[in-house]
């Protein structure tokens, strides 16, 4: 005698040979073939991202902690709604991932205060804002070198390069501060002093910002050959 | 020089360089593109900000002018960060930008001082 066929859908439930009710139900519930194998979950926090694969609409999901991605995919936020990426957006900017917050604020408090301390070392002479054209200079020069030497070829942790990037020269220079005076020597009528400040500012800090890209390309030649000769030897 | 408004003017540098690193986290999400516009209109804001300061600055306490304008707005806005993306643009070859952003820049952080001076002034006087 033949084996009963597998049961394949409700409609032949009645027609079960002899089990008790409970085995029916039992066989009702598990639809599923209990012999094929589950398929394998896939390990998100292993498994390699395709580059610029996007979440949402516009963010790339590797520009996000990890948190926010898996978030995403298991459906706890929704990406489809319209604002959502200002929401995911708002969310990691507000996220403190590399504890620069404490950094940041230590970094910016040293900063203005230097400035201020500049400011009134050096008053306005004749009514040109010196002091400001001076640290914006200096700034400019330094925060190419901190971007483009100590950020990439020395051996500072990444968190502090960043915070005195973000926060000490970044509280040192102004451009509400030149603005603002700008605008004073234009009320005051004082075109020819507004004429020079804002060539001068525009010029020598630009000029100062490619002086500080070239000096650090310099740095990093003069200390590979450094470490060159120091391999030969 | 006071001891407490150099410190008020360090708080405030302190908190307006996080408000601009939290707000350019913010926006580098929001746009894509090669122009920069978080600085920008970080900015932006600090000199619209700068502007109505300038017209109030009779009107309020002067340590409380010192603090916003040379703290907060200093740390908040930035003239090295222009200056140094705008190298990268233009040493990167893409030397209209550049320069289109330098120009942009001045242009539009003078034209939002006066208009905040401006407003301030309709409102206040």
């Amino acid at each position: 005698m033949a084996p009963p066929k597998p049961i394949q859908g409700i409609w032949n439930v009645p027609s079960i040979p002899e089990p008790t009710k409970g085995r029916a139900l039992h066989l009702l519930r598990n639809k599923k073939p209990t012999d094929s194998p589950r398929p394998a979950k896939a390990n998100h926090r292993t498994s390699e991202r395709p580059k610029g694969e996007k979440i949402g609409r516009s963010i790339d999901a590797r520009a996000l902690p990890l948190r926010y991605t898996l978030a995403v995919e298991r459906g706890h936020m929704n990406t489809h709604e319209h604002n959502s990426h200002f929401a995911l957006a708002a969310r990691h900017a507000l996220s403190d991932p590399h504890a620069l917050t404490p950094l940041v604020l230590l970094m910016g408090f040293l900063g203005a205060s230097l400035r201020y301390a500049l400011e009134v070392a050096l008053p306005a002479q004749g009514g040109f804002p010196a002091a400001t054209l001076i640290v914006n200079i200096f700034g400019c020069f330094t925060l190419e070198i901190i971007n483009q030497y100590v950020g990439r070829r020395t051996q500072l942790p990444a968190p502090l390069v960043k915070s005195m990037g973000i926060g000490l020269v970044g509280a040192f220079t102004t451009i509400s501060a030149f603005s603002t005076e700008c605008l004073a020597f234009l009320q005051a009528g004082r075109y020819e002093i507004f004429a020079a400040y804002m060539a001068a500012t525009i010029a020598t800090t630009f000029i100062a910002a490619l002086a500080g890209h070239r000096a650090s390309r310099a740095l990093e030649a003069h200390r590979a050959r450094k470490t060159e000769v120091g391999a030969a030897r | 020089m006071s001891v407490l408004s150099f410190l008020a003017v360090g708080l405030g540098g302190a908190l307006g360089a996080l408000c601009r690193h939290k707000a350019s986290t913010f926006m580098k999400l929001i746009f894509k593109s090669a122009f920069s516009w978080p600085t920008f209109f970080i900015n932006l804001c600090a000199c619209t900000i700068a502007g109505a300061a300038l017209a109030s600055s009779t009107a309020t306490n002067q340590t409380f002018y010192t603090a916003l304008t040379m703290g907060f707005l200093g740390g908040f806005s930035t003239l090295s960060t222009m200056n140094c993306e705008a190298v990268d643009l233009i040493l990167g070859g893409e030397r209209a930008l550049g320069v289109a952003y330098v120009a942009a820049t001045y242009a539009c952080t003078l034209g939002a001082a006066a208009l905040g001076f401006v407003t301030a002034h309709h409102i206040l006087y």
